[in-house]
Order: C-alpha cells, then structure tokens, then sequence
C-alpha cells in the first residue's frame, strides 16, 4: 500500500466520522455514507483506521447498523456537546431538571437491564416520562436525607426542583409554559432528542438504535442506576399494592 | 486477442455507443406523441433541434469544469431555428425550443440520467446498462447560476464519430486541412478547419471530464490507471497539436497574404480558417495548462475533498457596507442582510455530538457554591452610618485611624491623609465626615471643593485641620 492510499484511506475514515457527527443523516438514504458503512463492517483494517481517528477526535464508536456509525464523545473532546447545547439557560433549576428529564428518557425507553438487549423500536409519551421520573423523585426524597454520599449534591437539588414543579402549566395561549413543569421539561429533551437523530417522531416519539447503544454506554451509570432503581421499586410497590 | 475478439470488441462498443443515442432516436416520436393535437407541431424537427442544441451548448462551453452555456441564449437561439422550420409562430417556436431542452436535460426526471439497456456482444450478450445524459444543468460555483454543459455523448453526436479515436480524428483533420490549404482549395479548406475544430472540443470534453472527475472524487478517477495513461498521452498530443497549428496557421496566413483584394470570397474564407486555426490553438493552450498541474492537482484534490469549501475572500468594510446600511434598514431587513455575513465570519459550528453520560455530567452538575466571604468585607455607606465600626473593624484597624487623625497638626486634605496613613481608607473617610459637623473639638474638617484622589474611594476632598482652640497656647 503506497502513502497515497494511506491518505485515501484516512480521508475515507474521516469522511465516514463526518458523517457519523450527523446523526440525522441515515447511511440508507445516502450513497456515500452507506459505502462507508459497509466497508467499516466489512474491512476490519479499515474499522480499525475509524476506530484511530475517532480516538484522535476524542471520540468512540459504539456500534454501526444500516443507519450508519454511532459515535460518542469523550468529556474532553472538541465534539462534546457543551450544556449550552442541551440547556439555553444559566438558570440552575432548568438545568437540573432538563437532565433529570434526559435521565428519565433514557430510564423509560430502557427501565431493566434486559430491556436494552431488545431491539424493537419503543414508542415513549412525555406523560410517561414525567410519571416515570416523579415517582423516582418521590422515592429518592423520601429515601435519602441529606447526608447520604451515594447521593450527588446535583441530582439531589434535582429531585426536590423537580418535585417543585406542577405537573403542567399552561400560558396564555394554552401552550405548556417554558421551564414551568414536568410535562414541558419531558417533551423538551425528547424533543431535543429527536432533533439530534436519537428519536423520531413528534409525540409520541420512537427509539433509534443509535439511542440505545448509547443507552447500553451509560448503564452503569450511577445516576442513572438510581433513578431506574428508585422507579423500579415504586413499581413493585404499586404491584403489592394491586394484589 | 484474436481477431475476432477484437471485432466482437468493436462491435460492442458501436452497439454501446448507440445506445447513448437513445435519447435522441426518441425525440422525434416523443415530440409527436406530446403535441399531437398541436396544429402544424409536425413541421417541427426535434431531431434536428436537439442536434442544433447540444452544437450550441459545446459551441459556448468554455474549458473551466463548470464554464457552461447560458439556458436562455440556447432556448433563444433554439427557437429562432425553430421559427425558420414553421414561420409566424414565435411563441410555438419558443415552446418548443424550451421542450427540446428539457428532453435533452431529462427534466422530466429531475435532470438525472437516463438509464438506457442494451446486450453486451463481446461478454456473451450479457444485459446492461448505460446512464445517459447528453445535456446537463449544472450550477456555477462562480456566481450560482445555472448554466448547460453537454457530456462526451452529446459532444460526440456533434462529429459522428462514434467509434473513432477522437485523437486520431483530429490529426486526420488536421492533414486535410494542410494538404488543401497548401493546394489553394479555401473552399473546401473552410469546413475542414471547423471538422478540426470540433475534433479539437470533442478532444477537450474527454480530456475535461478526466480532469473534473479527478476533482469531484479521486477514488473514482483511479489515479495510476486509465486517467493517468490519458493524460500522459494527452500531453503528447497536444505538443503536437501545437507544432501542427502553428505550420497550419502560417500557410493560413502565408494564402491569406498572397490573395488580392479583389478576390473577396476566398480572403473570406482563408479568414475563416484562420480563425478555426487560432481557436483550436486557445483551446490546446487552454487544455495543456489544464494538464500540466494534474498530478498535483490529484494531490490538492484528496485534501481538498476532506474539508469544506473555503469562503471567498471579499474586500468588505464592516462599517461602510455592513453597519451603515444595518443602521438605516428596518429590523427584519438588517438581521436578513447581516446574517449571512455573521454566518461567514464565524464560520461553520462544530458538530457537536450526544452522549448520555455526557449530558448527564453537564446537566446534573451540583451548582457551584457561593463564593467564601470575605473576612472584613467592605462596609456599605450605610453599614458605615448604622453599626458602630467595632463591629466592621479590627481594634487596631480603630486605632490606626484615631492615630492618623490625631497626627493632624497642620491643615492637610484627606486625599494627602490617605496617602500617607496605614488605616483603612474607607475607615478614615468615615472618621473624617463623621467630624463635619465639628462634633470633634480638636479637628476642624469642612469641604475643599475638589475631587477626592484615591483609587477606590469616590466623592468631594475635605480638609483637616486642628481647631483653632488646639492651635492657641493655652492661658
């Protein structure tokens, strides 16, 4: 292999990483991207060559599809989203809760460890959303004083901004009113989601493989542990109190 | 290769080419079936039209990858050859002007090729298929719009030349035109300077359309291969090319001399081969340039596919045709001029990417604490009024400033005081107006007028001085 196809190949890797930057752009609506895609599944040296150049980018492949790659970034990489990005306010209390609503997507679409090796599309409501993450909320508030190191300071402010807002709060002109409730705090980050390629749909939304890969990345995340904990115990709660 | 693969190869490539004609052996019935309740539309040749169109298209095709012709020059030219088949009907004419056009661009389907099949002779008469497109619309990076250019087929049809080493056509060309001109036959010497001049345009597209796919995508140009050999032997030919139209341009011009006034006709037409001649050499200039960097532009084209097009360098001033004319336009209309400015300079945003960990960090971030308090925090002007100043200051921090006051034995500002005395300065100003009112019997103080001089307190100087009573010796 001369230095030239060196170059044509790392151009390719890095053209195919351009692409996988653009979530919402499908490998199967797109010539040259579907090319790539096909050719990271089927050369492993080139695999490896996108894998090295991700890394330099301070990114990480999670997996491909007919969708395309799925990338995600390290905390330190140029690519990472900024809370800019996902909150366009400096208020403390909106950024808190636009994560607690981001947490509990991920925790409605995937409630068990199990539900992440399942590959059918999920269809999920903001309704379903918020009542996923207020009774976590509620459990968490009832379950941990404000000593105990499991929790982080963030996520406890959190839980008690969230258990602040009403359910919903309507304006004037009967639209949810911005950063007022639960329900516009869901619909915002699965919308934000869906801007990004992640979900699709406009209420009710539906998963994207891309989300659950990275749904799977963040499993052990401790945060997200708790939340799908707590959610899980009301409902095992509330199935005692069935029977 | 026996021979008879070598036949078999031919006539594949004939059956091959033909089948890039399609497109035009359809025209004709297609124009008759469309307008058939269209009275005296049969009067009109779409065949011809069509050819007539892709002869004006490479006519003003330049040799730029995107230099093209102007859609609306070839539909008004078009139709003018139209209006001569069928006299009276300008609007008819321009109709159908614009219809041949859109049949050679394949408007019809979005401008895209026209998949044409037809059976491979020479790989066991296997079915294939061939994209065709003989006029396409493509839009000038120089200034957007949207001009016409005739792919290597269309450029073909031109000459008919269909099997023909484009090459070869043109050194062939080339010799009759030298062997006429040399005989004085000008008027055969004309058309054979303008069959050399197509051969000549023929050449450049094939060359061009190497040289742009090169651009537009380096893998596919298979560098080291088939555009490699081409250009290699393109260079070649073109020196040649040059020699050979400089000898013809000199017998051109040696016949021209030679011919007397009177003898109009042929002084018209060894003009016109003159001008056929000085045309192909412009375009063998043009193209040689073209070929030389080719490599390096192979090279430049790897890196350049890899990043976005660079804006173009404008000679802007920010205030005189930006600011100004924001400043006198309505809201809407200054956020719409301005916007693609701002876009530009600052440039294309990151593609930022999700994860949820990543925004889980971010978001649930504990808030930061409020930042610590300082020890003796500077008092507000009202602090300073309503709380005894044992409460905001140290003992010593007390006693340096009586100690200052105290010190005071001639007249002397506050700005002078604070200069030279260890106390706390917002300590002292207070201790200073606190004594306005002449509460203090030992000090003196009333305003000078001036502006106090210090770098964090702010307001009218005073001056100090000892009482009066102090100064006198006591009886």
């Amino acid at each position: 292999m001369t230095a030239t196809d060196h170059a044509i190949d790392a151009a390719d890797a890095a053209e195919l990483l351009g692409y996988a930057c653009q979530p919402t752009t499908v490998a199967g609506k797109h010539g040259r991207y579907h090319e790539l895609t096909r050719r990271y599944r089927d050369d492993v040296g080139f695999a490896d060559l996108v894998r090295a150049v991700a890394s330099g980018l301070g990114l990480r492949v999670l997996g491909h599809g007919t969708w395309g790659v799925a990338v995600i970034p390290e905390s330190s990489s140029p690519l990472a989203l900024r809370t800019s990005d996902l909150c366009d306010t400096t208020d403390t209390a909106t950024r808190l809760c636009t994560g607690l609503a981001h947490a509990g997507v991920a925790a409605t679409c995937y409630p068990t460890p199990q539900s992440l090796a399942d590959t059918r599309v999920i269809t999920v409501t903001a309704e379903q959303v918020v009542d996923r993450v207020t009774e976590a909320c509620a459990k968490l508030d009832r379950d941990h004083d404000d000593h105990q190191p499991a929790v982080s300071d963030g996520l406890r402010q959190a839980w008690r901004e969230w258990l602040a807002l009403p359910h919903s709060a309507l304006s004037n002109g009967e639209r949810l009113k911005r950063r007022a409730s639960r329900l516009w705090f869901a619909r915002d980050a699965l919308r934000s989601l869906s801007g990004r390629g992640l979900l699709t749909g406009d209420g009710p939304w539906r998963t994207t493989d891309r989300y659950r890969l990275m749904v799977i990345d963040a499993a052990d995340d401790a945060r997200l542990r708790l939340l799908s904990s707590a959610a899980d115990h009301c409902d095992e709660e509330d199935a005692e109190c069935d029977s | 290769m026996t021979a008879h693969d070598d036949d078999r190869q031919r006539r594949a490539l004939r059956r091959r080419a033909l089948a890039r004609l399609e497109p035009l052996s359809e025209i004709q019935p297609a124009l008759r079936a469309g307008f058939s309740s269209r009275e005296g539309w049969d009067q009109y040749d779409a065949l011809a039209l069509a050819l007539e169109a892709i002869n004006e298209v490479v006519e003003r095709m330049g040799l730029g990858a995107h230099d093209g012709a102007d859609p609306d020059e070839v539909a008004t030219h078009l139709a003018a050859t139209a209006e001569q088949m069928r006299p009276g009907n300008p609007h008819d004419a321009r109709e159908a002007a614009e219809w041949v056009l859109s049949w050679l661009c394949n408007a019809r389907d979005g401008g895209r090729s026209r998949p044409v099949y037809y059976t491979d002779q020479a790989h066991g008469w296997q079915r294939r298929r061939v994209d065709v497109t003989l006029l396409r619309e493509d839009r000038s990076p120089v200034d957007g719009r949207v001009v016409l250019r005739a792919s290597t087929e269309a450029v073909n049809t031109v000459v008919v030349a269909l099997d023909l080493d484009v090459a070869d056509a043109q050194v062939a060309a080339e010799a009759i035109l030298e062997s006429q001109l040399r005989s004085g036959r000008l008027d055969r010497a004309a058309p054979s300077a303008r069959q050399a001049q197509l051969a000549s345009r023929q050449y450049a597209a094939r060359v061009q359309e190497v040289l742009e796919l090169t651009r537009r995508d380096v893998a596919v140009a298979g560098w080291g291969g088939d555009a490699d050999d081409l250009l290699a032997e393109a260079r070649d030919h073109l020196d040649q090319r040059r020699r050979v139209e400089a000898s013809l341009h000199d017998t051109a011009q040696a016949v021209l001399d030679h011919l007397g006034d009177d003898q109009t006709v042929a002084r018209e037409q060894a003009g016109e081969v003159l001008e056929a001649i000085r045309d192909c050499q412009q375009r063998h200039h043009e193209l040689l340039s073209a070929i030389m960097p080719a490599r390096q532009e192979f090279l430049d084209a790897q890196l350049r596919q890899q990043f976005a097009d660079a804006g173009a360098v404008v000679d802007l001033s920010p205030t005189g045709d930006v600011l100004v004319p924001a400043c006198a336009a309505s809201a809407d209309d200054s956020v719409a001029g301005t916007r693609p400015l701002v876009d530009r300079l600052t440039g294309q945003p990151l593609p930022r990417c999700y994860s949820v960990v990543g925004a889980l960090d971010r978001l649930l971030a504990a808030p930061r604490p409020d930042p610590p308090t300082r020890e003796h925090p500077t008092p507000s002007v009202d602090e300073l009024t309503s709380v005894p100043a044992a409460t905001l200051f140290t003992s010593a921090q007390q006693e340096a400033t009586d100690a200052a006051l105290r010190g005071v034995t001639a007249p002397a500002s506050l700005s002078e005081l604070l200069d030279r005395c260890d106390a706390p300065a917002d300590l002292l100003a207070f201790a200073a107006l606190a004594r306005l009112d002449g509460s203090d019997p030992r000090l003196r103080v009333s305003p000078t007028g001036q502006r106090l001089l210090h770098p964090l307190l702010d307001g009218d100087d005073l001056e100090l001085a000892p009482s009066d009573n102090e100064d006198s010796p006591s009886p």
